[in-house]
């Protein structure tokens, strides 16, 4: 009796898919990190499997894309669909993609509200010193 | 000979609709398979040729690509 050949399973299928498509130097950064880059007029994305595409503007995260396929589909597929529309059409991307800007690491109204408490903390202990 | 395949993303990773040999197909099947990609395209999917790492997108049927159908696509 022969020995049967392991099915291959709908990720490993759409895994195979994305890498015939990746160029070499996105491969590579697929192969070892599972995300890769790609460099747009609009932005730099970092296209992810099981997270929300990252867009960087001047090295910068900008926000965040979230872009599905209209068919249930393995992870991989939405990979290589997003960087084949990003390649070919970068406006149709952020057409359709529900884009989250990013917050900012310091929001300027709590910066605003600790100088303020500070300054009338700083003056109630001026008036009781004085 | 050169072997060309009319692929889709589906729940299965990619499924192969059509595989033709471009020298030899008879221009009825070519014909089938175009109806085919045709279909698709009505249904709002995104061709692409991805023959030798060219990931274009097309519009009409190209029978010595390779063709990858994307589903449509929506925000998620």
């Amino acid at each position: 009796m022969g020995v049967q050949p392991e099915p291959v399973t709908p990720e490993a299928k759409s895994k195979q898919l994305l890498c015939e498509i990746l160029p070499l130097r996105a491969l590579q950064e697929f192969l070892e990190k599972d995300y890769f880059h790609h460099v747009g007029k609009l932005g730099t994305y970092r296209i992810c499997r099981n997270s929300q595409t990252e867009i960087y503007r001047k090295g910068r995260r900008a926000a965040a894309g979230c872009l599905q396929l209209s068919v249930f589909a393995p992870s991989y597929d939405r990979m290589a669909a997003e960087y084949l529309i990003l390649s070919n059409n970068e406006q149709l991307y952020w057409n359709k993609a529900n884009i989250f800007p990013a917050r900012r690491a310091i929001d300027f109204r709590i910066v605003a509200a600790a100088a303020l408490d500070f300054v009338l903390l700083l003056n109630l202990a001026l008036a009781r010193w004085w | 000979m050169t072997v060309r395949k009319l692929r889709m993303m589906c729940a299965a990773g990619d499924e192969t609709l059509a595989e033709w040999e471009t020298e030899t197909i008879s221009p009825q099947r070519l014909a089938e398979i175009e109806v085919e990609f045709q279909s698709k395209m009505r249904q709002g999917y995104f061709a692409v040729n991805i023959t030798d790492g060219r990931n274009t997108f097309i519009s009409k049927f190209d029978s010595k690509a390779d063709i990858l159908l994307i589903p449509a696509v929506r925000g998620g």
